[in-house]
């Protein structure tokens, strides 16, 4: 992988990246199209040779635990995602990979499944940047349907499209929540609870980028954008605010690496926010900086803590003789990450110091107490475990074997080597990746002269060396922010609180209920309908009767009225039968001999049929009715609403071609004089055979409820 | 080809019958019902062929001229409805049918007739052309999935099947008010026919009437949708009956509703027929009172329950933008939405027999004891939550596509929370499931396993994993499926002949 | 239940006629009130005249074979009467006249469908009332 990602760069800094391009949904803009452009090689190269470090430490580090093949399997997975999202030109393509990569994260942070804490931790890491994603998606969508246009490198920059707006502030929430930023920032500890070695990978060298890696892709977009500096700086100043509180607070070693990594995010942040060419120069510097000693810190941490099973600063010490080798790896990281020459680190932090100081004072001094607070963590990471005074724990120490020591040894020494080696590391790497972010290259080197942010950092240096002296005394002062996973708690809480209400209303378990409410919105839509759109067409409410069909609507009036009333089986059947009789007369009224034959018959046998069911039953005396007002209003509105369909109704409007048709066509092609007959049989025969159909399963039903064909038993066990 | 748009109907009908005869035997009546299925399926993928070829498939049931018999007609819509019926009618019977464990006995005679029978109602109404045919499809339908329902008669079952077949009866009611006014009306049942009168009535200034009947039918349809404020069947029955039946339902009940509203929409009150802002509405609802349900439940069933209402809102509003492009993206949601969702039902199932339960606080400890099972829960749970590269995330990037299109920006905002609420539901039955340790600890959670049956869930997993990634050239034919529903004059002149 | 010799022979004539004139409905159907459905019925009211008066066993026994034969070959008829136009149109109808010298008869497609029907009602109502008797009955043996 390393190899091809390396073979690939020397067209792409020529200018003519290579890509790859085929069809997936094209009608939806999706089409996989990666295309190798420096910046995206540059990322690669952090994302393979770590990954192939990570990968030799994990299988050593997880030991013979069932779970390891799938967890290296969730590695390559999530690889191959991260890869998708640098190397993705198609937006669409970027948005499936950064949705693949918090899937791979979930499941990779929810490795020891068993521990509640990473239950949760997972679960909080997977929403937070499901929020982002689902925001990705937006953006994604908005962006490519304002353009027309759907690959990053043919997106033009835009800033006076009425949409940009909404793009910007979907995007920021996606790369915000993906990167930890404030204030989605209480993820990240809370994703610690994965395996120290995927901490290293995922939550500090590779997939908290993606968010960084967003922005860069979209400066040249979106940065004309009057809210583009001002949002990405103070979001990511209020970050770096709360790191710098809870790194005081963080007793745990990787905890204290965590919260350092959202606080390298939000440099990174700030720079992109700052925007100019030196600023993104700066950022990528540091990106690769950041990578070479906080993933070896992260492995190193894992070391002591596969060691002797604890993390806690409070309780380390005395390893440097019984770890020599990592302690080495420890001090070449962790000189990297105060930003001491000869290292990278001290690089980079110079061209972050004079970055901010173009921008504004009140920032500087912000960075520079992070920074600050850099080299504290550093110092505790490093000196406190390797020279501490606190040894008992130390006695069954032992060193890590080679697979794990070599992969760490070997990503610090690059922070060593590249900040040796700066010009090489500019003309192949950095100069080419910071054209295709679209800026100017700015030449590297590791000593600028006596400047002011020399001073700075002197001055950072000696602060923070102060304040890891002095950490206890800032311990019990400082007081606790307001935790974000509380207020992310307090929201959720709130929102399933109100859906369970919700439900229960809705949902309430009433059968009585839930047909009323059908019943009353049923009627409510008809009448407004009625009400409002017809008032030409409205009939009249005048119509005439025959003697016959009065007798007969009164007939089953009478006898429903009877029914409900009745508080004995048998006249309640006997009301029911004569209901029957009514619409039997109706039909005889009407000229339907065949349809008052049939209906005659089925009322006779449901009768018989009832008897035959209750006539065994212990005769039963109901309550007298009460009559409920809400029941009789829903009855009411109901008659209503069906008188007026049937007003409605009276009158053809477009005329009753079919029945004409069927009643001349019965004898003449059906060869039958009864015309009801010939529509079951001929013209209709696939309702009768879907009638009969239903009788049938009826007769199945009844065997089901009665018993006969009931299911056994589920299982024998 | 008339034989071809009949055997979906007949061949069902049948299996059914045949499985009668047989039902005292039950390994006769086994191979009868997994022919019958096997060569619905087949006929499922001929029928899509042929209607791609062709456009629409027609013909007048008896040889009596439209609109004066009945006519059955398949256009896409139709074709790729029947398709996944088959799909995961295939896969649940084979769900039932594969079991290590099976006794003989173990079901009811009457499960398999039962489900063909429900299978030949689904075919029905998808292919009909006549509204009155349709409601005798719905009846069809009805019947059988209550004795499904009960077949086990546990007194849970009774009372959910209860709740189900009185609202649903009152659906009926409904429906058969609407179609006494429709015919007093219009003079027709064949649904072509209504489209050509209710579009002459829109320019008549004469569409009030005509208009009372299709709110009769949207409630109607509605009701078997699921949708607010109608859905209190579902939730109240569909985690009563055994998983197969579950899964069963759930791809074709609330689908067979929707279609039907895509039906109304689209062909039998096209136009300003039906306020458009009224289903939009329904629909954002109905996605956001399901997810809220989803998200209160504690019960595997049930939670998955809600979550077939809330997908239905996507549906609807799909429907509602109706664009050739929202229309797409409503069918592929549909069909993502049989697999996936049958499957997890399936996949819900095989767990409870595991553990024991399906109350989320009693399960645990399955992705240790069958990791397998676990994938395949991840791979279309993940789906559901739209998630790429599945055939969720299709249907869902699509729908939010529409509504950009539309500019509907707050029906937009709706389907996105609703998927972040989804995704937490997804995971909630994981970590519960699968993650946490199971509650007793002495519980060997290996007895249960049947791995037989991981033959049809992981079929189901291929499938929705297959829609994801071939979803350009699928997406191609949903589009020219939407196509063909916004502009209904072809559909017209296949059942007619003529335009009048 | 006890015997009685009235009720034996009206029984036995009432079971004829009804079985009789509902072959009848279901052949003139086609031109006069009646049909497949409403003969049905009245076939099947015979059943259950039979089980209310000799119990579930007797029903079953005139019946001779199990009410959900009837209906599974009553659906086969009704598909097996609408196959025969098959090649031109599914459920299209054919028709033959007989002259049987006093009369003619028209024999149809549609006949064979409706003789379905028939089949099928006879089956659904009988199957409803055994099940119900047999119900009944073993509550009150359990009681």
């Amino acid at each position: 992988m390393v190899g091809l990602v390396i073979s690939l760069l020397e067209p792409a800094s020529k200018g003519s990246p290579q890509s790859l391009n085929f069809e997936w949904i094209p009608q939806l803009g999706l089409h996989v199209t990666l295309r190798a452009d420096s910046f995206g090689l540059f990322i690669a190269l952090i994302i393979t040779v770590i990954g192939a470090g990570i990968f030799s430490y994990t299988s050593e580090y997880m030991g013979d635990d069932s779970g390891t093949g799938s967890i290296i399997g969730w590695l390559l997975f999530f690889m191959a995602s991260m890869l998708g999202v640098v190397l993705a030109d198609n937006i669409v393509l970027l948005f499936v990979s950064w949705e693949l990569t918090s899937i791979s994260s979930y499941i990779l942070i929810g490795s020891n499944h068993r521990d509640p804490e990473a239950r949760a931790g997972a679960k909080t890491a997977l929403l937070v940047t499901a929020i982002g994603g689902l925001s990705l998606l937006a953006a994604v969508v908005l962006l490519g349907l304002a353009t027309g246009v759907w690959n990053l490198s043919e997106l033009p920059p835009m800033h006076d499209h009425p949409w940009v707006l909404s793009i910007f502030i979907l995007i920021c929430l996606a790369a915000f929540s993906k990167s930890a930023q404030w204030p989605f920032c209480f993820w990240l500890p809370g994703a610690m609870a994965a395996p120290t070695p995927i901490s290293a990978y995922l939550h500090s060298a590779t997939m908290v980028k993606a968010g960084v890696i967003l922005l860069a892709r979209m400066h040249p977009i979106l940065s004309e954008h009057a809210a583009w500096t001002p949002t990405l700086v103070l979001i990511s100043s209020a970050s770096m605010i709360v790191v710098i509180f809870a790194i005081l607070k963080a007793t745990d070693l990787k905890a204290l690496l965590a919260h350092s990594t959202v606080g390298a995010l939000a440099l990174m942040v700030c720079l992109i926010g700052i925007g100019t060419s030196y600023a993104l120069n700066a950022m990528t510097v540091f990106l690769l900086a950041h990578a070479c000693y906080k993933a070896p810190l992260f492995l190193v941490a894992g070391s002591i803590d596969h060691a002797v099973h604890n993390r806690n600063i409070n309780a380390l010490g005395g390893l440097a003789n019984k770890m020599p080798y990592t302690t080495i790896t420890a001090c070449l990281a962790g000189i990297s990450m105060m930003g001491l020459p000869p290292m990278l680190g001290f690089a980079a932090k110079e061209m972050i110091l004079e970055a901010g100081l173009s921008y504004a004072p009140w920032l500087i001094a912000l960075i520079t107490v992070l920074v600050t607070a850099f080299v504290m963590v550093a110092c505790c990471v490093v000196l406190i475990p390797a020279f501490g005074k606190n040894q008992f724990l130390a006695k069954k120490a032992h060193e890590s074997p080679w697979s794990m020591l070599v992969p760490m040894l070997l990503i610090s020494l690059i922070g060593l080597f590249s900040g040796l080696g700066l010009s090489p590391l500019e003309r192949y790497l950095i100069a080419p990746a910071v054209i295709s972010l679209g800026v100017k290259p700015t030449a590297l080197g590791l000593w600028h002269g006596f400047t002011p942010h020399l001073a700075l950092s002197a001055l950072a240096i000696l602060a923070g060396w102060l304040a890891y002296s002095k950490r206890h005394v800032l311990y019990k002062r400082i007081p606790i922010l307001p935790s974000g996973l509380l207020i992310h708690d307090i929201i959720w809480n709130a929102v399933l609180g109100f859906g369970r209400s919700l439900t229960r209303i809705i949902q309430n378990g009433s059968l009585t209920s839930y047909l009323g409410t059908t019943i009353i919105v049923t009627c409510a839509l008809i009448l407004y309908a009625w009400v409002q759109v017809d008032a030409p067409t409205r009939p009249s409410l005048v119509q005439k009767i025959t003697l016959a069909e009065l007798s007969a609507g009164l007939l089953i009036m009478a006898s429903s009225l009877a029914t409900a009333f009745a508080r004995q089986r048998l006249p309640a059947i006997a009301a029911l039968g004569s209901m029957g009789m009514g619409m039997t007369l109706f039909f005889i009224v009407s000229q339907a001999p065949d349809l008052a034959l049939t209906q005659f018959l089925v009322e006779i046998l449901a009768v018989v049929l009832l008897v035959v069911a209750f006539r065994h039953l212990p005769d039963f005396v109901g309550e007298p009715i009460k009559i409920q007002t809400g029941r009789l209003v829903i009855s009411a509105l109901t008659g209503l609403t069906m008188m007026v369909l049937t007003l409605v109704a009276l009158s053809t409007d477009y005329g009753q071609r079919v029945s004409l048709w069927h009643g001349l066509n019965a004898l003449k092609q059906g060869h039958g004089a009864n015309v009801v007959n010939v529509i079951l049989v001929d013209f209709r025969a696939l309702d009768t055979l879907g009638e009969i159909t239903v009788l049938s399963i009826a007769a199945l039903g009844v065997g089901v409820l009665m018993g006969s064909l009931k299911q056994t038993k589920k299982e024998a066990t | 080809m008339s034989v071809l748009l009949i055997l979906p109907i007949l061949l069902p009908l049948i299996s059914a019958s045949l499985g009668i005869l047989t039902r005292q035997h039950v390994v006769a009546q086994r191979w009868v019902s997994l022919l019958g299925i096997t060569t619905y399926l087949i006929i499922g993928f001929v029928l899509i062929s042929q209607v791609l070829d062709q456009g629409y498939l027609t013909t007048q049931v008896g040889g009596w001229q439209a609109p004066y018999g009945i006519t059955l007609i398949a256009d896409l819509l139709a074709a790729i409805m029947i398709l996944f019926t088959g799909l995961i009618g295939f896969s649940v019977l084979l769900y039932s049918l594969m079991s290590s464990k099976h006794k003989q006995g173990d079901f009811s005679p009457a499960f398999h007739p039962l489900v063909h029978f429900l299978l030949m109602g689904a075919s029905g109404a998808f292919l009909t052309g006549d509204i009155f045919n349709l409601y005798v499809c719905f009846e069809i339908m009805l019947m059988s999935s209550f004795a499904l329902m009960t077949l086990e008669g546990r007194a849970e079952q009774t009372e959910g099947a209860v709740k189900y077949v009185v609202l649903n009866l009152l659906s009926s009611a409904i429906f058969l008010a609407g179609l006494g006014l429709l015919y007093a009306k219009a003079g027709t049942l064949n649904m072509a026919d209504i489209s050509v009168i209710s579009q002459q009535a829109v320019a008549d200034d004469k569409a009030g009437p005509i208009r009372l009947a299709g709110l009769l039918f949207l409630v109607t349809f509605s009701v078997k949708a699921g949708m607010f404020p109608f859905f209190f069947w579902l939730p109240a029955s569909y985690h009563t009956p055994s998983v197969p039946v579950s899964a069963l339902f759930s791809g074709i009940l609330t689908k067979v509703g929707v279609y039907a509203l895509i039906r109304l929409h689209t062909l039998i009150m096209p136009g300003e027929v039906l306020g458009h802002k009224l289903l939009l509405i329904l629909g954002v609802s109905t996605m956001l009172i399901g997810v809220f349900g989803a998200a209160s439940q504690m019960h595997i069933r049930r939670i998955l329950s809600f979550h077939i209402i809330s997908q239905i809102g996507y549906i609807v509003v799909g429907l509602a933008i109706k664009t050739p492009l929202a229309l797409a993206s409503a069918i592929f949601f549909i069909g993502h939405n049989i697999i996936a969702k049958g499957n997890l039902f399936l996949v819900a199932g095989l767990a409870s027999d595991s553990v024991g339960s399906e109350k989320l606080h009693k399960t645990g400890g399955m992705w240790k004891a069958w990791p397998q099972l676990g994938l395949i829960y991840l791979v279309s749970a993940f789906s559901l939550a739209g998630f790429p590269p599945l055939s969720g995330f299709v249907a869902k990037f699509s729908i939010v596509w529409a509504t950009v299109e539309s500019k509907l920006w707050w029906v937009m905002a709706a389907a996105i929370f609703t998927g972040l609420f989804t995704l937490y539901s997804m995971i909630k039955i994981w970590v519960e499931v699968f993650w946490k340790d199971h509650p007793d600890p002495n519980r060997d959670l290996t007895v249960g396993k049947d791995s037989k049956r991981l033959v049809p869930v992981s079929l189901l997993a291929l499938i929705t994993v297959f829609i994801g990634l071939a979803g350009g050239p699928l997406f191609d034919i949903c589009l020219r499926a939407g196509e063909q529903l916004v502009d209904p004059t072809d559909y017209i002149l296949a059942v007619l002949g003529k335009i009048k | 239940m006890k015997s009685s010799p009235i009720l034996d022979i009206t029984l036995r004539w009432l079971v004829v006629l009804l079985g009789i004139v509902s072959f009848f409905l279901l052949l003139r159907g086609h031109d006069e009130p009646g049909g497949g459905f409403s003969g049905g019925l009245l076939a099947a009211s015979a059943i259950i005249i039979v089980t209310i008066a000799y119990g579930a066993d007797a029903g079953r026994k005139l019946l001779h074979f199990q009410p959900l034969s009837y209906i599974a070959v009553g659906l086969l008829l009704s598909v097996l009467a609408s196959l025969f136009q098959w090649d031109t149109a599914f459920m299209g109808s054919l028709w033959i006249t007989l002259s049987l010298g006093f009369t003619t008869l028209k024999i149809g497609t549609p006949l064979l469908f409706d003789l379905g029907v028939y089949v099928v009602v006879l089956g659904v109502v009988s199957s409803f009332v055994l099940e119900i008797e047999s119900v009944v009955k073993t509550k009150k043996e359990g009681r």
